[in-house]
């Protein structure tokens, strides 16, 4: 059977249409659970850059080579779905008695910028030196190629009791007595 | 311009004695090292052979071309080196010459003291991968990278003291020259009871946003302002000019 060139462009139109929702479902689908905690934790926190929108766009990628022994999930917080700007986060993760423990150790914020060596520019910069920043900046690269997710804010509290969240601004008593 | 990669290769070399020891150079007044000034920790009662040379035309190092005699605590008999800035090796970084039986480098003794669940070397190694892009600009003092470095330095023996550290670069890579001297100089400038510069604070940062405009940084629940910076510095990796800012404890 002969198939017409226009046949064809049909076929892949077709294709292409029945993928989009995929791909649309993908992006704000359910999100990682891990995704999810470290959110949570973010929350908890107070990290989170108080926003009126109703849903938070996140993306994130787990990192167990820049730190030996050490997991590390980066995780990116966009201003909005369509945005290339927004908020970054170092979560270190261990498990400790039985509880997963989420522990913020840096945040910034930037812009992806074509004018920087890195290809992107940090607007409020994070803790740490030409080391910490050039993992940022090839992690926030790298979370740019992934899927995003959306979580209602909603959904974030209470934190889920399996998991115990700590931080860089924990006040150095309450961080020795745990 | 990368003033902290090698240029010159040093040979040191112990009289009538085979083992082999790691000294480093003294950053001078303008950045030169100071002749005779050696910071590796032995009985200042050894005296050896120093020998350190570098072809000014191709920048690489050659044979010595001069040998003088020196104590480590005194003053050698020999002229400074032309330059203290080595060319790179393949990663950038030092090439020491000073090798053990096995070939590895043999570090300064210093280099082994505990700071918390760390070594003063590997604390070094932090320091460089955190700092060791950044150079002063033409016509800037060097003094200003010498008190960013201590700084620095000082900041992280304290978060190493911490019972639960903050997170810092790895202590991957080689330490750089200056920057292993400057680790080395705080730990032993603190072990004596020196005063130190950053008083306890443990968080420091880079950026490429100038004092002027840079106080303090958000944080979860409210913001962390800057206690002390040093700069402009050239940074390498961002060609940006950057400056080292020192931050007061979060909640301070």
């Amino acid at each position: 059977m002969k198939i017409t060139r226009t046949a064809m462009k049909n076929i892949a139109l077709g294709v292409l249409l029945a993928l989009c929702p995929a791909a649309t479902v993908r992006s704000q689908g359910q999100p990682p659970k891990l995704l999810f905690r470290a959110a949570q934790c973010l929350a908890a926190k107070k990290f989170l850059p108080s926003s009126k929108l109703p849903k938070l766009t996140l993306g994130y990628v787990l990192d167990e080579k820049s730190y030996p022994g050490q997991r590390v999930a980066y995780v990116v917080e966009y201003a909005a779905p369509a945005r290339s700007n927004g908020q970054v986060y170092a979560v270190f993760i261990t498990e400790h008695d039985g509880h997963q423990v989420f522990n913020i150790q840096n945040n910034a914020s930037f812009v992806l910028s074509k004018g920087e060596p890195s290809g992107v520019s940090f607007v409020n910069p994070p803790l740490g030196g030409t080391w910490t920043q050039q993992r940022l900046a090839s992690t926030i690269r790298e979370i740019e190629k992934q899927p995003r997710f959306t979580i209602p804010v909603k959904d974030l509290s209470p934190v889920n009791e399996s998991i115990a969240c700590e931080a860089y601004t924990d006040s150095q008593r309450k961080r020795d007595k745990k | 311009m990368k003033s902290r990669s090698p240029r010159l290769e040093c040979r040191f070399k112990f009289r009538g004695i085979d083992r082999l020891e790691n000294p480093t150079f003294a950053r001078g007044e303008h950045g030169a090292p100071k002749p005779g000034h050696l910071n590796a920790v032995a009985p200042a009662e050894i005296s050896f052979l120093w020998a350190c040379t570098v072809n000014k035309q191709t920048g690489k190092p050659e044979p010595p071309a001069h040998t003088g005699q020196c104590t480590i605590a005194g003053a050698c008999n020999q002229t400074a080196p032309p330059s203290h800035t080595p060319p790179p090796g393949e990663d950038g970084q030092v090439q020491q010459k000073q090798k053990s039986g096995d070939g590895q480098p043999v570090p300064p003794p210093v280099d082994n003291e505990k700071v918390g669940n760390t070594t003063v070397g590997d604390l070094a190694k932090v320091l460089t991968n955190e700092i060791g892009s950044l150079s002063t600009p033409n016509g800037g003092d060097p003094k200003e990278l010498e008190n960013g470095d201590a700084a620095l330095a000082n900041a992280l023996i304290n978060n190493a003291k911490k019972a639960r550290p903050n997170e810092v670069a790895p202590d991957t890579g080689t330490a750089s020259p200056q920057l292993g001297k400057a680790m080395r100089d705080a730990f032993t400038n603190r072990a004596k009871g020196g005063v130190d510069p950053v008083h306890g604070r443990t968080f420091y940062g880079t950026s490429h946003i100038p004092p002027s405009r840079l106080h303090s940084r958000p944080i979860g629940n409210g913001r962390q302002t800057v206690y002390e910076h040093f700069g402009p510095f050239n940074d390498s990796w961002s060609g940006r000019t950057t400056w080292i800012y020192i931050y007061n404890d979060p909640g301070h």
